[in-house]
């Protein structure tokens, strides 16, 4: 009956952070984390990433249409200072429109690559945490949508 | 009906109702028509035997009164004499119903033939003045507010006018009985009658007020600004072949959009701008060749400060700078209304805008990258036109 009452509490909270700005949570190591979008003032974008083949994740989101949008996993938690990521050096895979692979929206782990400048056939991924976010940016650079910090949990591969 | 009697009761209440005018009748002064039968018809008599009747019986004019009746009607003839300036003033006949009108008539004329006389006695003055409403103090009393009319007898008079913020206007006159003086005055306010009591060489000709358009060659790439658009305020003095004065002037915005590099290739960002300049100068021009106010060759300069002011995405930035021009102006006049003209203003030149600040955004695909600001100079040429409109001063 208590637990109950919680739940209650914490949905109303929710409605009322929901008003002024994009916001959801995530269940984290029994707890519940408030998660913002990467770059302030910029709309959500909803990702979801799914392990189809061995530390080879595939990612999907809303398609926006946008002439920029790049997708990238980082070895820790991301870091932005002044709507740019600063941790640039963490990113151990990316995939951006530039490349010309894959479709915006549906996105393989192999048609990212490990550099900013093309597609190379990554190695999967060690098993592990990492982190992930998806992000648009306008014609003149600036961040228009962006996903929350989401993780990724590669599991050790089963012994047959 | 005894209209004879009426007829002089009218007068008499007429006449009397007047400043220094009395009526008096035959009955009250007997002998005067003695003397006059003397003198037989007054209509064949010269001028010098008219007033020659008002030295010897004092009086100034006379009214000789025939009625006789035709029905309904009245036929009246009134003779009005002036012996006071030796003449006939007025022969009225009427031939009318006996009413409001003719009697209108009348008293119209015996006013007039009694004011006519009364000012051969006095001084008429008629006072003007610009401005109007300015008080007028005659020998140092309060005498009324212009425009005026007023009868003084003969003599000395200090004519004084008087208004608040203007320079007075004093003059002595000598007026004799019979005089009609009519004074036009002309008050100056102090600023003016400053300039215009100035030595020759700093007299100010005249104001001017300038609107103008002036279009301004920048042909810049980056950020990309071909044209700029001024449109300009100047008030101006006219002190001898100079004019001096300032020149306010507002561009219209000026929207520019600039591709930049992104990871995707060249060209594929943008970069929108929104440009505006404010100029405040200080200008002189000289008149070069001038045939007398109809056409026109000035030189001129201008110096001053430029506020230009650059909006980028959702960033702005006001920046200061020092700003120039020289020029060639060709002018023509439209009209000219009195003291005012209206011209016509060609300009060709050079202009230093000032520095044109703004921002260059770079594309980071982890973000957004700062702003790297910049600018650069604006030298261009440009061409003008422009309405004059000058107002001259009285004395010129």
């Amino acid at each position: 009956m208590k637990a109950t009452k919680t739940i209650i509490l914490f949905t109303l909270c929710l409605a009322i952070v929901a008003c002024g700005d994009s916001a959801s949570f995530e269940k984290a190591a029994g707890k519940f984390v408030h998660q913002n979008n990467i770059f302030a003032k910029t709309s959500r974008l909803t990702a979801s990433a799914q392990l189809t083949e061995v530390g080879q994740p595939s990612f999907s989101w809303n398609a926006t249409s946008k002439k920029h949008v790049i997708c990238a996993i980082f070895k820790e938690r991301i870091q932005v200072k002044n709507n740019l990521i600063t941790n640039q050096d963490k990113v151990i895979w990316i995939w951006h429109t530039g490349f010309g692979t894959g479709r915006e929206g549906n996105i393989l782990f192999s048609q990212g690559g490990t550099s900013t400048t093309k597609a190379n056939s990554p190695s999967p991924l060690q098993p592990g945490v990492y982190y992930w976010a998806v992000w648009a940016l306008n014609a003149q650079g600036e961040p228009e949508l962006s996903s929350v910090e989401n993780l990724l949990n590669i599991p050790q591969p089963k012994k047959p | 009906m005894d209209l004879g009697r009426v007829l002089t009761r009218m007068a008499r209440s007429t006449l009397n109702g007047l400043e220094s005018v009395r009526l008096k009748t035959f009955t009250e002064m007997p002998e005067v028509p003695k003397i006059m039968a003397r003198y037989g018809n007054f209509e064949k008599l010269d001028r010098v035997s008219l007033i020659a009747i008002k030295n010897i019986t004092g009086f100034d004019g006379l009214l000789q009164i025939h009625y006789r009746f035709q029905g309904e009607r009245v036929h009246l003839l009134i003779k009005y004499i002036d012996f006071r300036n030796g003449r006939i003033f007025r022969k009225r006949r009427l031939l009318q119903n006996i009413g409001a009108s003719l009697f209108q008539t009348i008293e119209s004329d015996l006013v007039e033939f009694a004011t006519t006389i009364r000012r051969s006695y006095r001084v008429t003055l008629t006072i003007r003045s610009t401005p109007a409403k300015s008080k007028i103090y005659i020998n140092g009393r309060y005498a009324g507010i212009s425009p005026m009319v007023k009868e003084l007898k003969g003599g000395y008079y200090t004519i004084e006018l008087r208004k608040k913020k203007y320079k007075s206007y004093k003059q002595k006159f000598f007026l004799k009985n019979g005089d009609r003086l009519e004074l036009k005055a002309v008050l100056y306010n102090p600023l003016a009658s400053t300039f215009l009591n100035a030595p020759p060489g700093f007299r100010v000709e005249s104001r001017q007020l300038h609107f103008g358009y002036r279009y301004h060659f920048m042909g810049f790439s980056k950020p990309q600004i071909f044209h700029a658009h001024m449109l300009n305020l100047t008030g101006l003095l006219r002190i001898k072949s100079f004019e001096v004065g300032f020149r306010l002037g507002n561009s219209i915005t000026i929207d520019s959009q600039n591709k930049i590099d992104s990871f995707l290739g060249k060209g594929e960002g943008l970069q929108s701008y929104r440009f505006s300049f404010h100029q405040f100068m200080a200008v002189v021009n000289y008149a070069l060749w001038e045939k007398y106010s109809f056409a026109s060759i000035h030189l001129g300069g201008a110096a001053g400060f430029m506020l230009n002011s650059t909006e980028s995405g959702n960033k702005s930035l006001l920046k200061w700078s020092f700003s120039a021009d020289l020029y060639a102006q060709f002018i023509s006049r439209l009209f000219r209304n009195g003291n005012f003209s209206a011209e016509l203003q060609l300009d060709l030149g050079f202009a230093y805008l000032g520095q044109l600040t703004y921002t260059e955004k770079t594309f980071n695909i982890f973000g957004q990258a700062p702003d790297v600001e910049q600018s650069k100079p604006m030298f261009t040429p440009f061409a003008g036109i422009t309405l004059r409109m000058v107002f001259w001063n009285d004395i010129f």
